[in-house]
C-alpha cells in the first residue's frame, strides 16, 4: 500500500503542460502523516473535483497547494514553476485564488471591502473596476448589500461573497473547498451553474466536494481521496459509473 | 538564626582572626634618606627614576613625604601625587629604605582585603546606587595608590528591597576577606540589615540612611557619618517659619521611608509652631504632578515642601508649579542637593530653598582629587557620592590602623571605626562618632538656588 | 479658583500620551494576539532619541534651528528609530516564537524590556535626563482661556499632535490598502494570507506604526513633563496596556477612548480624591469597565476560534 505506484494514473490526453502538478506530495501535521504520496495535475481550462469522506485530507490538499502548510516531501508546480517553498502570497500573485472551507469572509469589513481584499495584489485599478461590475452582475444579491458588514450576510450570501471575492483576483486556477456546504438545494444548483460558467469563461477550477454526484456532473475529471491517498482518478463520467465509487460515495 | 549557622559564623570569625594575624605585618620604618626641594619640571615619577632607576617607585616618595609631614610641617603634604609644586620640601628615602618600603607595599598588595558595597544598582534608584558605588571605588583606588594596599570593592545590589539587602549582607559576611561594608541606601534596608551585621560583628557604614532610629539606640557595628532627619526636619521648619515667615505649608512625600520620616518631622515642627499644614503622597515612579499642582494652587500655601530624591521629580514639580502660576516658595530637602534637577526646572528653579548636611562635592577643595578622578572615569555626579566616599575612607582608615597594629580582624575594624577622629574629610567636615555611632555635629545647611547655583544662605 | 478646567487639561494631556501608547499595544494584540510588554520600553527609547536630537540641535549656545523644526526633527528621528527597534524586536524576539506556547513570547518580551532598560542604564546613564522646562517652549507661553486659566503651549502640542496622529492613523487603517490588510490579518490571519496578503510584512508594518506612535509619545512626555529616565517605560507601558484593555484590546478607537478615560480618571482622582490614589483609581476604572463590559468599551469579547 505504501507503494506510490498504487496510485491510479489517468492517461494524459492533453498536449499542453499542466497548470498545476503535485508530485509525490507528503504532508504532516506534527507527527501525523496526512497526505501520502499525492500525485495530481490540472490542465488549463479543466474543472477537476476532489472527492472523499470526512478527514480524508481534502482541505489539507488545498492548503498544501496554497502553501498554508508546507509538504515534507514532493513538489508542487504551478505553471511549470516549483512553488512549494514560496509563500502563499506569491502563489496568489501567480494566479491562484481560493474559496476556503467555511467561507472565511471578513466579518468586520463591508462587502465592498471584502471584494477589494480579493483583488489585494492587483494594481490595475481600471480593470479592477470592470471586474467588480462583472462579479456583481454574477451575484446581484451582493450588489444590494455592498455597504453591509460581511458578518451580517446570510450563510448563502456569504458563500456567494467568498466566491465573488476569489474571482476578484482574476485567477487562472480557482480552488474551492466545499462551495455547496450549508446551502439549500436550490442554491447549490445555482452556485454549481455559476462555477460552470466561470469555468467556461476560461478559469481552471479545482473543487473539493462531498456532494459527489453534483460535482462529477459538472467536472471533467475527478480524484478520490481516502485517508490521505488517492485511490481513484478518472474522467468524471467514468467515476459516476464506477462500481466502487457508487457504493462508497454516490449513495446508490 | 539557627544553631548551625551560628556555629558556622563563630568558625568564620575564628578563621578571619587567624588569617588576619597570619597576614598582618608591621609597617617598615627606616629613617635613611634626604630632603629635596621641588624644582621646575619635577614629577614624582621622574624623581623616582633618578633616585631608584624605577619610574614605578614614585609612591615611595609620596608616602615617605606625607609620613614626614605628619611629624614635621616644613615637609609638604601631597594630596595629589600628580601635582607637586616648585619649592615644596620632599623626603626621598635612600635605596635601602626605599627597597624595604617597596617590599612592604608588595606584601600589602598581596593581602586579600575587601570592602563590601551594597546599594540599589538597578531600577529607578540605580543612579544613586551607582554613584555611591563608583565614589566608593574611586576612594579605594586613591587609598590603594597612596598606601600600596590592594583593597577590592565587592558589590551587591539591594534593589532597595529589605529582603534582598539581607541576602547581600549574608553574602558579604560569608566572605572572610570582607572587613567592612559601605551601604545601603534606603532606611528600610538599613533597618533590615543592621541586626545581620551586628550578629556578625562587622562594620556597616551608611552614606544615606537618615531615619533617626537607626542610631538611636543604634548598634555597635552600625555607623552613620551623615546627620539624621531629627536635625533636618526642625532646621527646615524653623527656616520656613522664622526666616521665610510662612504660616501655611503643603508637604509632599514620595512614600519612601526617608521621605515620609522627614515629612513627619517637618509637619510636627510646623504644627507645633501653629502653621496650617496640608499633606499629600506621590510615588517615586510619578512623572507628572500637574494634578497635584492644581490642588496646591487652589489652597495657595506659603511653601511647598518636597523631600524627594529623584532629581527629575524635583525639577518637574518646580516647573509645573510655575506653569500653573504658584506664587509661594518651593522647598526641598537633602535630596535636592543635586544640580541636575535645576537643569530640568530651568528658570522655575530660581529661588528654591533646600537643606543639606554637607557641601556639594563640586565645590569642596578637599574632594578635588576624588572628584577629578571620578569625573575622568565615570563622568558627572550629584550629591550622593560624597558621603559614600567619606564612609569608605572612614573604614579604610580603620582597616589600615588595624593592619598597622598587627590585628586585621573585623572586631578591630569595628573598634577602630568607632575611634575615628578626622579633622577634615572629603566633605570638608570633621568626622568622629558619638552615641549610637552617629556622627558628632553634622549640621544642616540651607541653600537657595540663585542663577542656577546652590548658594549657602544659612 | 475652580479646579475643573485645569483638571480636564491635565487629564487630556495624560490621556493623550496613554492613548498613543495604548494604540501600539492594541494594534499588535489585534494582529498577533500578543501582549508586547516591551512596548513601554520602545516609548522610553523614543524619549531618549528625542533627547539626543535635542542635545545636538540645542547646544548651550542656543537652538540651531527654529524651534518647530527642532521638534519635528525630534519626532522624525524618534519615529524612525523606534520603528527600526520595533521591527528588530518583532524579528528576533517574537517571530521565532510565533508557534510556541503563548507564554514564550511574553517571557521574551520581558527579556527585551530588561535588556533595553539596562542598555540605557549602562550606556547612557542611570540618572534621569532633562529635556528642560523652557528649553524648547517658554515656560510662560500658552493660550489664555480667561481668568487665571492658561493652557501651556507644550500641552497644546501634546493634545494637538495626538489628534493629528489619530486622524492619520484612522485614515491609514480605514482607507489604505495596508490598513485594510492589517484589519484582514487581525480578523483572520489565514484568510488574509489566502487573499495574497504577505502576513509577515503586515506584522512588520504594524510594529512600525505602533512603535512610531510610541516614539512620538516618548518625545511628547519629555517636552511636557521635562525629564526622562530609563525606567519610565514600565509604568507608562502598564497604563497604556490598561488603557487598551479598557477600550477593548484590538480596537483602534477603543485604545484612544481607553487612554483618555484612564488619563481623566487619574487627573480627577488626584484633584478630587487624593493624589495618592490616582494609580489605584486608574486600575479601578479597568476593573469596573471589565465588569460591565468584559470586552472593553469598544471591543468585543474575543471568542476563541475552534
Ligand atoms: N491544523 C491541524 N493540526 C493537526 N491535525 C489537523 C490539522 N488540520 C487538519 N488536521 C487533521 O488532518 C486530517 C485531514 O484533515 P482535512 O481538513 O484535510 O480533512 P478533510 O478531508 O477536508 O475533511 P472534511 O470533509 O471534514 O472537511 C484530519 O484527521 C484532521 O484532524
Ligand atoms: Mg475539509
Amino acid at each position: 500500500m505504501n507503494d506510490q505506484n498504487s496510485q491510479p494514473k489517468i492517461e494524459n490526453s492533453q498536449s499542453t503542460p499542466p497548470l498545476l502538478r503535485l508530485t509525490d506530495v507528503n504532508t504532516f501535521y506534527g507527527p501525523i502523516h496526512i497526505l501520502q504520496n499525492i500525485n495530481l495535475e490540472i490542465y488549463p481550462g479543466e474543472l477537476v473535483c476532489l472527492l472523499g469522506g470526512n478527514a480524508s485530507g481534502k482541505s489539507t490538499t488545498l492548503k498544501t497547494i496554497l502553501g498554508i502548510v508546507t509538504p515534507a516531501g514532493g513538489t508542487v508546480e504551478f505553471q511549470g514553476e516549483t512553488v512549494q517553498d514560496q509563500p502563499t502570497s506569491y502563489r496568489i500573485e501567480q494566479g491562484m485564488a481560493v474559496v476556503p472551507e467555511n467561507r472565511r469572509i471578513f466579518g468586520d469589513m463591508s462587502v465592498h471591502e471584502n471584494l477589494l481584499m480579493g483583488a489585494y495584489l492587483r494594481t490595475d485599478h481600471q480593470q479592477m473596476k470592470q471586474d467588480l461590475e462583472r462579479v456583481l452582475e454574477l451575484f446581484p444579491r451582493l450588489k444590494e448589500r455592498l455597504k453591509q458588514f460581511g458578518s451580517t450576510l446570510s450563510g448563502g450570501e456569504q458563500q456567494m461573497l467568498a466566491m465573488a471575492r476569489a474571482l476578484m483576483s482574476r485567477p487562472k486556477l480557482l480552488l474551492m473547498d466545499e462551495p455547496s456546504m450549508g446551502l439549500a438545494p436550490i442554491l447549490v444548483e445555482q452556485s454549481f451553474e455559476i462555477i460552470q460558467q466561470i469555468n467556461r469563461e476560461g478559469t481552471s477550477v479545482f473543487m473539493v466536494e462531498q456532494n459527489a454526484n453534483m460535482a462529477l456532473s459538472i467536472a471533467n475529471r475527478g480524484y478520490v481521496l481516502q485517508t490521505g491517498r488517492i485511490v481513484l482518478a478518472d474522467k468524471a463520467k467514468n467515476l459516476l459509473n464506477n462500481e466502487q465509487m457508487r457504493h462508497a460515495y454516490l449513495g446508490h | 538564626m539557627n544553631k548551625i549557622s551560628k556555629s558556622l559564623l563563630v568558625l568564620l570569625l575564628l578563621f578571619t582572626l587567624g588569617a588576619g594575624v597570619a597576614s598582618a605585618a608591621a609597617p617598615v620604618f627606616q629613617d635613611g634618606g634626604q630632603e629635596y626641594i621641588v624644582q621646575a619640571d619635577d614629577w614624582l615619577s621622574k624623581l623616582a627614576d633618578k633616585n631608584y632607576g624605577d619610574v614605578l617607585a614614585w609612591p615611595i616618595i609620596w608616602e615617605a613625604t606625607n609620613a614626614k609631614a605628619a611629624e614635621d610641617d616644613s615637609f609638604a603634604v601631597i594630596e595629589n601625587p600628580n601635582l607637586i609644586e616648585v619649592g615644596q620640601k620632599l623626603w626621598i628615602p635612600d635605596t635601602g629604605a626605599a627597597e624595604a618600603m617597596m617590599g612592604d607595599r608588595e606584601s600589602k598588595a598581596g593581602i586579600n582585603i575587601k570592602i563590601g558595597f551594597m546599594g540599589p544598582l538597578t531600577g529607578g534608584a540605580a543612579f544613586l546606587g551607582q554613584e555611591q558605588l563608583n565614589f566608593a571605588k574611586t576612594a579605594v583606588q586613591l587609598f590603594n595608590e597612596r598606601t600600596g594596599f590592594n583593597v577590592q570593592v565587592t558589590e551587591g545590589d539591594t534593589e532597595i528591597n529589605p529582603d534582598t539587602g539581607k541576602i547581600v549582607a549574608e553574602r558579604f559576611i560569608a566572605d572572610d576577606s570582607v572587613y567592612a561594608v559601605v551601604g545601603p541606601a534606603g532606611s528600610q534596608v538599613c533597618e533590615a540589615t543592621q541586626p545581620v551585621f551586628e550578629a556578625a560583628g562587622m562594620v556597616q557604614i551608611t552614606p544615606s540612611c537618615t531615619r533617626i532610629s537607626l542610631t538611636d539606640p543604634g548598634t555597635a557595628t552600625f555607623f552613620r557619618p551623615v546627620p539624621h532627619d531629627g536635625l533636618q526636619g526642625p532646621t527646615d521648619a524653623n527656616y520656613m517659619m522664622n526666616v521665610l515667615g510662612v504660616t501655611s505649608a503643603y508637604l509632599v512625600d514620595d512614600q519612601s521611608s526617608y521621605s515620609t520620616g522627614l515629612t513627619d518631622e517637618v509637619e510636627a515642627a510646623l504644627t507645633a509652631a501653629g502653621a496650617t499644614v496640608e499633606r499629600a503622597s506621590v510615588t517615586q515612579q510619578d512623572t507628572d504632578f500637574s494634578s497635584l499642582v492644581t490642588t496646591i494652587v487652589a489652597s495657595n500655601p506659603g511653601v511647598v515642601f518636597f523631600p524627594g530624591q529623584i532629581s527629575s521629580q524635583l525639577g518637574t514639580l518646580a516647573a509645573q508649579l510655575q506653569e500653573q502660576s504658584y506664587g509661594g516658595t518651593y522647598f526641598l530637602a537633602d535630596g535636592g542637593f543635586d544640580i541636575s534637577w535645576v537643569d530640568t526646572a530651568g528658570e522655575a528653579a530660581e529661588g528654591t530653598y533646600l537643606s543639606f548636611f554637607a557641601p556639594d562635592p563640586h565645590f569642596v577643595l578637599q574632594a578635588r582629587d576624588l572628584t577629578t578622578r571620578y569625573e575622568a572615569q565615570y563622568g558627572d555626579y550629584g550629591a550622593f557620592g560624597g558621603p559614600s566616599a567619606l564612609s569608605t575612607n572612614v573604614v579604610l582608615g580603620a582597616i589600615e590602623r588595624c593592619f598597622n597594629a598587627d590585628n586585621l580582624t573585623r572586631a578591630c575594624v569595628v573598634e577602630e571605626t568607632a575611634a575615628t577622629n578626622l579633622a577634615d574629610s572629603v566633605l570638608g567636615i570633621p568626622v568622629s562618632f558619638g552615641a549610637g555611632n552617629q556622627i558628632n555635629g553634622g549640621e544642616f545647611f540651607i541653600f537657595q538656588v540663585q542663577d542656577g547655583n546652590f548658594v549657602l544662605v544659612q | 479658583m475652580d479646579q475643573l478646567p485645569q483638571t480636564i487639561i491635565n487629564g487630556l494631556t495624560l490621556g493623550s500620551v496613554y492613548a498613543l501608547i495604548a494604540l501600539g499595544y492594541s494594534m499588535v494584540y489585534g494582529i498577533l494576539k500578543l501582549l508586547n510588554f516591551a512596548h513601554g520600553d520602545v516609548y522610553m527609547i523614543g524619549a531618549y532619541i528625542g533627547y539626543a536630537v535635542l542635545v545636538v540641535l540645542v547646544p548651550s549656545t542656543g537652538p540651531l534651528l527654529p524651534i518647530p523644526i527642532i521638534i519635528l526633527v525630534m519626532f522624525l528621528f524618534a519615529m524612525v528609530g523606534c520603528s527600526i527597534l520595533g521591527v528588530a524586536i518583532e524579528r528576533f524576539a517574537y517571530r521565532p516564537l510565533r508557534n510556541a506556547p503563548r507564554i514564550a513570547p511574553l517571557i521574551s518580551a520581558l527579556w527585551v524590556s530588561f535588556v533595553l532598560q539596562n542598555l540605557i542604564q549602562l550606556t547612557i546613564s542611570p540618572r534621569p535626563l532633562s529635556y528642560g522646562s523652557g528649553t524648547l517652549i517658554p515656560v510662560n507661553s500658552g493660550i489664555n482661556l480667561g481668568g487665571d486659566l492658561r493652557i501651556h503651549t507644550a500641552r497644546v502640542l501634546v493634545i494637538g499632535t495626538t489628534i493629528v496622529m489619530m486622524i492619520a492613523l484612522t485614515y491609514f487603517i480605514r482607507s489604505t490598502k495596508w490598513g485594510r490588510a492589517m484589519r484582514a490579518v487581525a480578523m483572520d490571519i489565514d484568510a488574509a494570507a489566502m487573499m495574497g496578503v504577505d502576513v509577515n510584512r503586515v506584522i512588520v508594518v504594524t510594529f512600525i506604526v505602533g512603535s512610531a506612535l510610541a516614539g512620538v509619545a516618548g518625545v511628547l512626555v519629555g517636552i511636557v513633563f521635562f525629564s526622562i529616565q530609563h525606567t519610565m517605560g514600565f509604568l507608562a507601558g502598564l497604563k497604556g496596556f490598561t488603557a487598551s484593555v479598557v477600550g477593548g484590546i484590538g480596537s483602534i478607537p477603543g485604545a484612544v477612548a481607553g487612554g483618555l478615560l484612564i488619563g481623566m480618571a487619574e487627573a480627577f482622582a488626584s484633584v478630587y480624591i487624593s493624589v495618592t490614589f490616582k494609580d489605584a483609581v486608574a486600575f479601578l476604572v479597568l476593573v469596573i469597565v471589565l465588569l460591565i463590559r468584559p470586552g472593553g468599551l469598544l471591543g468585543r469579547l474575543l471568542v476563541q476560534k475552534v
